[in-house]
């Protein structure tokens, strides 16, 4: 049986080391399990840019819980340009999933780059030199992207940039925007990369809760009475905004509309974005998406946050759903990991997020009016 | 697959597919099947969240449950045999709500009532919009009765396509040959449209089996080297340690190519051969499977010394223990000539495979469980490097469909050094290893697909028709063969014959 972690990092080491630290490192790991002939297993290339110090630790463990289900080489990238100092070290660790029943234990690597001052420079030549060849290449801002010239060489040499729209303020937000509406051919992987962001993730169970709603034939047929969409959230806290819930907003608007594009009708709801004053939530979350309408025969379909801090989201025919039941989804959305490997899944462009990001910026400049 | 993943809200937005709102019957609710898979892996399908909202179980069988007790029992079973622990206690608690019980006779029509009642309150009070899901986890004996008192109490609705739709699930065995599967076909076909029928055999819910499609039909190098041209021979394993435990009585009737070669065996052979289906859909699939079930090349019961091996086990060792031989097993006769193990080279006569055998092996108290297809590339036309003899010289692909499932490659490599010696290497993908998370059981997947309405992993009537045909001349044959079944030491692979039989042809089995 493997442990987790059976190797954690190694002592601080210059970065033409990290070969030969993994490889020296790698085989100490098997003959301490007595498994000599367990493969290094490669399926993803990770790197997770961490520019806060007190973030860091959390997002290792982020990055130490992702190697069950996508083993691979790790990058954790501490990067401070404006320190006096210049450094630039690493440090290596090689770690085993146990086996489980059914699960072979799996290896994976993660290398742990320091660099401050001008050495920032050299990250991005480092990192494409360290690349596992011939495999999907992500790279996830744990902090508020810097969209400078590291960003900007990983856009170029990974197939995925994954940040946090929940994190960034209203400039990073234009800068988001700026990065979608580059001009790449549709499912192209030309010299940029897509765009993942991990408050998408979040509003993914109300949106699969919805999309329930519209497999029943009786809600599917009743889509263009639709005329309200709102939806309550707790007010973010910070330089933050309500990205995140005007995306899901944005995301019901364009799925109507797509659906009356199919019927030949016309649909023109509503997206309203209220402040929601429960205490059981984190400031930024989504408490509840009510879609509303119908008229002798009203509609009323909600997706609620379960109440007392439950991880759960619930899907409530309120009206003109009779036969529908009410339905619970257990949701991770507290949990990086989990958001991180919701990104992780999505090859290529994601045109559904970037349509609901372009239309959540447009419901935040609305409602700034 | 799923008509629902085509509305626009579902775009783009999961690749899990939900089931359709329904009820599922389980006959036999109070059997180990139910207990150990059924119940777990719907409680696993809740947990991933694909199991519709509206959605309920209705067990039915002789017990004295009620609904309470059941609940509490299955709750039991659940907690214990569910791949993913500790139980979810609010998933439970949801799960739960929907699940009902029915204690009842099959011969009792009264009873079938008593589950119309209890569906009709499922329809009102979960929303199961008339939607049927019938699953016969019972002995084929009682299925004829079952279908009957189906019918007979209305239970089955739309005959064919339409809403609200009835579906129903069978267990194997179908059939014990040719002649009793076409009785139950024709029983099933009373009351069910084809369409309506989803014949199981859990091997195809295994993700290897799957990726074996995905495999062929996904990767542009392998097809072209797929055929006579290029393989030499194709082998497929089934391999069993244990013996026949409490299954006695069962496998006295059965025996090993009723259990094993007419559904598991000729499922994995007809998967390797098959032709590309023209689309992933349940037809075209199992279109292509029946074509090459048809152009298998009927070994006649006169021939099964010359294409067959029949085994059986004596005494032995099993892990270091002494094991029982098959004769000395609870209720199996003293002279008892039933095969625990079966080894058979076929030809699959089509464009493609004409002339290339395809040995197959399945045994009980071999040394190792493993399911493995091997298909053994030709030999190097020319040994540039030297005495490359035998199996050494062949590429060989393996696919291993439990335990540890995976592909490798074995392929010819330089020794490291100054002279020129070659060593074969395997080259390996571990499936575990690559994606970390545990695959979903068997049951699960095949249980979302027929509440999906998707068969493409199921059986269809021709190819079980198909399949007996090949294997009851094969029967018959065997009965006529006039001394014991060939015997091997328990914990070995076989009996000598099986090695004879691959032998005579200048092969040998893979080294499992």
């Amino acid at each position: 049986m493997l442990a987790r972690h059976a190797l954690g990092l190694s002592e601080p080491i210059a970065v033409e080391e990290i070969g030969a630290a993994l490889e020296e490192r790698r085989a100490a790991l098997a003959q301490a399990n007595n498994d000599p002939n367990a493969l290094r297993v490669s399926t993803l290339n990770l790197v997770a840019f961490c520019h806060e110090d007190a973030r860091c630790a959390d997002t290792l463990e982020v990055l130490s819980s992702m190697v069950v289900e996508h083993p691979g080489r790790l990058f954790l990238v501490h990067a401070h340009r404006e320190a006096a100092e210049p450094v630039l070290q690493a440090r290596v660790a090689v770690d085993g999933t146990p086996s489980a029943l059914g699960v072979p234990p799996s290896y994976s690597e993660l290398i742990d780059i320091n660099a401050l001052g001008p050495e920032v420079d050299f990250l991005p030549s480092i990192l494409t030199s360290l690349l596992e060849a011939d495999q999907p290449a992500c790279a996830w801002w744990a902090t508020a992207p810097t969209f400078g010239p590291v960003w900007r060489r990983m856009a170029r040499v990974c197939d995925r940039m994954v940040v946090d729209s929940g994190d960034m303020d209203p400039w990073d937000l234009m800068r988001v925007v700026e990065f979608i509406r580059a001009d790449r051919p549709e499912g192209h992987r030309d010299d940029h990369a897509a765009l993942g962001d991990l408050n998408w993730a979040r509003a993914k169970p109300f949106m699969a809760l919805t999309a329930r709603f519209f497999e029943a034939p009786e809600v599917a047929e009743r889509f263009a009475e639709v005329q309200r969409v709102t939806v309550r959230y707790v007010p973010p806290s910070g330089h933050t905004t309500a990205i995140g819930p005007a995306m899901l907003g944005a995301w019901v608007a364009n799925r109507l509309a797509k659906t009356a594009r199919l019927a030949h009708v016309k649909v023109s709801p509503r997206v309203e974005l209220l402040k929601s004053p429960r205490t059981d939530l984190h400031p930024g979350e989504i408490a509840e998406l009510v879609l509303s309408g119908g008229g002798e025969a009203p509609l009323e379909l909600a997706v609620v946050r379960a109440e007392g801090g439950a991880n759960a989201v619930v899907a409530e025919p309120r009206r003109g759903a009779p036969g529908m039941a009410s339905q619970r989804l257990r949701i991770h959305t507290h949990d990086a990991s989990w958001l991180l490997a919701q990104e992780l899944q999505i090859s290529g462009r994601d045109p559904l997020y970037e349509a609901a990001f372009m239309g959540a910026i447009d419901i935040l400049r609305e409602a700034r009016r | 697959m799923n008509p629902s993943s085509e509305h626009p809200f579902s775009q783009g937005l999961r690749t899990e597919r939900v089931g359709e709102p329904c009820a599922m019957v389980i006959f036999g609710a109070s059997g180990d099947l139910s207990h150990r898979k059924l119940l777990p892996a719907l409680y696993n399908l809740s947990l991933s969240g694909v199991l519709p909202a509206n959605f309920a179980v209705v067990g039915f069988a002789k017990d004295e449950f009620s609904q309470e007790s059941y609940r509490t029992e299955m709750k039991k079973a659940v907690a214990e045999h569910s791949r993913r622990k500790p139980l979810d206690e609010e998933v439970w608690g949801d799960f739960a709500a929907g699940l009902d019980y029915v204690s009842g006779s099959f011969e009792d029509l009264a009873s079938f009532q008593k589950l119309k009642a209890a569906l009709e309150r499922a329809d009102q009070e979960r929303g199961t919009r008339g939607n049927r899901l019938f699953y016969c986890a019972v002995p084929p004996s009682v299925m004829p009765l079952i279908l009957k008192q189906l019918s007979a109490a209305g239970l089955v609705q739309n005959r064919g396509k339409g809403k609200p739709w009835s579906r129903i699930i069978l267990e194997k065995p179908f059939g014990h040959d040719t002649e009793s599967a076409r009785e139950l076909n024709a029983c099933v076909h009373e009351v069910f449209a084809e369409s309506q029928v989803y014949r199981i055999d859990h091997y195809l819910g295994k993700e290897t089996v799957q990726n074996l499609m995905v495999f062929r039909f996904g990767n542009s190098i392998f097809e072209p080297i797929w055929n006579r041209q290029f393989v030499d021979h194709v082998q497929i394993t089934a391999a069993e340690d244990i013996g026949v435990e409490r299954r006695g009585a069962y496998y006295e009737e059965a025996g090993i190519l009723r259990d094993m070669v007419q559904n598991h065996l000729m499922q994995l052979l007809s998967l390797t051969a098959m032709e590309s289906p023209v689309a992933m859909d349940a037809d075209a699939v199992r279109d292509e499977k029946v074509k090459v079930l048809r152009a298998i090349r009927p070994v006649l019961r006169e021939e099964v010394q010359q294409y067959t091996v029949r085994g059986q086990y004596a005494r032995g060792a099993y892990h270091g223990k002494a094991a029982a031989a098959y004769r000395e097993e609870e209720r199996v006769a003293k002279d008892s000539r039933m095969a625990t193990f079966a080894a058979l080279k076929l030809y699959v006569d089509n464009w493609r495979w004409e002339g290339v055998p395809f040995y197959l092996r399945t045994g009980k108290r071999l040394p190792k469980r493993v399911t493995e297809i091997s298909v053994h590339f030709q030999r190097l036309p020319h040994a540039l490097f030297g005495a490359m003899q035998g199996e050494a010289a062949r590429n060989v692909l393996a696919i291993r469909i439990q335990p540890d499932e995976g592909i490798s490659m074995r392929f010819n490599s330089k020794v490291p050094g100054e002279g020129m010696r070659v060593r074969t290497v395997n080259m390996d993908f571990r499936y575990g290893q690559a994606f970390g998370a545990e695959p979903p059981e068997a049951y699960e997947r095949l249980l979302l697909d027929s509440m999906i309405g998707d068969a493409t992993l199921f059986t269809r009537a021709d190819e079980v028709d198909t399949a007996w045909r090949l294997v009851t001349e094969i029967l018959e044959g065997w009965k006529e063969w006039p001394s014991d079944p060939s015997f091997y030491e328990a914990g070995s692979w076989g009996p000598q014959a099986a090695e004879d039989l691959i032998g005579a042809d200048g092969r040998h089995w893979r080294r499992l």
